[in-house]
Order: C-alpha cells, then structure tokens, then sequence
C-alpha cells in the first residue's frame, strides 16, 4: 500500500502559469527571427581599445589665466558697437536744426562771420520783398528817422 | 573575471586605479560596445560613443557612491551618451531622433560594417518602429541576451514590466516582418 498522497515540496515562481503561454509563444515567435544583427567591426577593432586612452591626468602645471582671450575681446567689441549705434541714432533721432542752437551762440556767428552782401541777397527768397509789408511805413516817421540818425558824410560814403 | 566590489575597491584607490581601470576596459569594452552599437547602428558612431563612455566612466569614478552594481552604473552611462549622440546628430541635421536613427538604418545596406542579409535589414527596420525603451529592452535581451535581473538594474524598472515590454515588443516585431 502506498503511502498517504503528500505535496512534493516543491513549488514554482510567482505568477509562473499566468506568464507561461505569452513566454512560450515569444520563444516560438522568436525562431523566425535572425539569430544576429549582421553589424560586424573592423578586424581587430577591440585590440586598439586601450584604457591608456581615456585615462584623464590632472594638470599639475599651475593654471594661466589669461587677462584678455577671444571671447573677452569679442564681448567689447559687441558692446562698443552697439554704444556707436545707439549714439549714432540719438544723433539721426535728434539732428540738429536752427531750433536747437541757443540764440547767443546764433547771434555770435553772425555778428563774427563776414557776409557778403550779396551772397545774403541770393539766399532771400522773392516774395520775402513783397512790397505789401512797406505799405504800412510811415514815411513822416521815417524822414525824422533819418534826419536824427544819419550824417551827410555817411550818406556821402554809401 | 574579478568581482565587482574587488574591482571598486581598486578603482577607488590612487594607488591601483589606473591598473584596475585598464582591468575594467579589457572587461566591459565588447558587451558596452555592442549594447552602444545596436542603439546608433553604425560603428564609427559606436567608437565615438564607447570612447566618450569610457572617458565618463573614469571622470566620475570617485563620485560613484555604490548605490548600484558597477556594471549598471556603467550601462547607464553608455545608454546616455548613445541616446545624447543620437540627439546631437539629429540636431545638426535638423531632422528628429527617429528620422536620425531610419536615415542609418537606410544606409545600412551600403555600410561597410553590416554583413547581414534582408531579414537581418528588415529586423533592424522593425526594431526601429518601436518605442524607445522597448527597442532598448528588446536589443539587450535578444542579442545582448542579458537576464531581466541585469536589466532592471540597468533601466531602474522592474523584471515584470521590463518582461511585458519585451512580449509586446516580439509581437510588433513578428507583425511588422508579416507585413513588410
């Protein structure tokens, strides 16, 4: 007579059945499949990896900071260029007209600057003689003007 | 193969760290390759890649607190450069990471460096379609066959999901071969 029927002992991982038919329909899945990549090396490739090669050494020269390298040339240079185009179009936003000069400075050009008759009377337009704006002289006026303020030699002279 | 608290232990100290880092690359250099390849495609991109890596991987040693398995540390770093690589090439191109990745695999076929057939191409074109993660996930189990326990440590995600993906991952792959 046998003995009484007992458990083996022995036992199997978690999840063991649930997980068996995906791993044995991957394994069947997988004979279809090329056993390699086909990526091949040069020959000897892996003799030339030398561990020499990426062995990094600490410098024990002392660092040279250098006072002025490219970038920092670089920078001031952007920076001059960008203060001469700002202050270029300053000039271009503001230009200077007869508005800005102060009228000391205007009147002491003129009263220093030698001007020649002519030349003035070629920069005055026409119409700025219009003989409407005499029409209001008063001529009385004007005699006494000249009789008070002019002498004979002067007149003479002209 | 030396243990992987052995080695820590020699990286960290002045004294042994060049001669255990050599240890190190003569280890590690084929399996981060590869894993580095299967992501950009084209070897001389691995090379830059696996170099860039190596050189990180020897920078940060000392600020590597042991929080993870040293092979995981590393793994990480080569999957970052691989993907920053991939970013920086699709950035001078103008184009997105994905187009970067196809235009690759589209020149696998003149590629000195690729001696597969037209299943092997058209494998490449199916693992392209997938998400990232998955096509990270699928590469290192499939052709790395590396244990979801590695994995996990490597992708901070756990065996079940990392399993799941994988699955999904087959099923896409089998469809878009079926179809393509």
């Amino acid at each position: 007579m046998l003995p009484k029927k007992q458990a083996s002992g022995f036992q199997v991982p978690k999840d063991y059945f649930s997980s068996l038919e995906d791993n044995v329909l991957t394994k069947i899945t997988l004979t279809q499949f090329p056993k390699k990549s086909g990526f091949t090396t040069p020959e000897d490739y892996f003799s030339t990896i030398n561990s020499k090669d990426f062995i990094i050494k600490n410098n024990s020269k002392p660092k040279v900071i250098k006072l002025a390298n490219w970038k920092t040339i670089s920078i001031a240079t952007a920076v001059a260029a960008m203060l001469l185009v700002f202050f270029g179009l300053k000039n271009q936003m503001n230009p200077i007209t007869i508005e800005n000069v102060e009228t000391v400075q205007l009147e002491n050009y003129i009263f220093n600057t030698p001007f020649d008759i002519e030349e003035l009377a070629t920069m005055l337009e026409e119409d700025t003689f219009l003989t409407d704006n005499f029409s209001s002289f008063n001529v009385d006026n004007l005699e006494d003007y000249l009789l008070e303020n002019t002498s004979i030699e002067n007149l003479i002279s002209e | 193969m030396l243990k992987d608290t052995q080695l820590l232990t020699e990286l960290l100290d002045d004294r042994t760290k060049e001669f255990a880092f050599a240890k190190l690359v003569s280890q590690y250099k084929q399996p981060l390759y590869w894993h580095i390849r299967n992501i950009v495609k084209v070897h001389d991109d691995a090379d830059d890649v696996l170099q860039n890596t190596f050189i990180k991987i020897f920078k940060n040693l000392d600020s590597f607190k042991g929080e993870s398995k040293l092979y995981s540390w590393m793994y990480r770093i080569a999957t970052n450069e691989s993907i920053t690589f991939i970013n920086k090439k699709a950035k001078r191109m103008q184009i997105t990471n994905e187009e970067a990745v196809n235009l690759a695999i589209n020149n696998l076929e003149a590629d000195v460096y690729f001696k597969g057939d037209t299943i092997q191409l058209k494998l490449q074109k199916a693992i392209a379609t997938l998400p990232d993660k998955q096509q990270l996930v699928f590469n290192m189990k499939y052709f790395q066959e590396m244990k979801y326990k590695e994995m996990s440590a490597i992708l901070d995600t756990s065996e079940g999901a990392l399993k799941a993906s994988y699955h999904i991952a087959v099923k896409k792959i089998e469809e878009f071969l079926r179809t393509n």
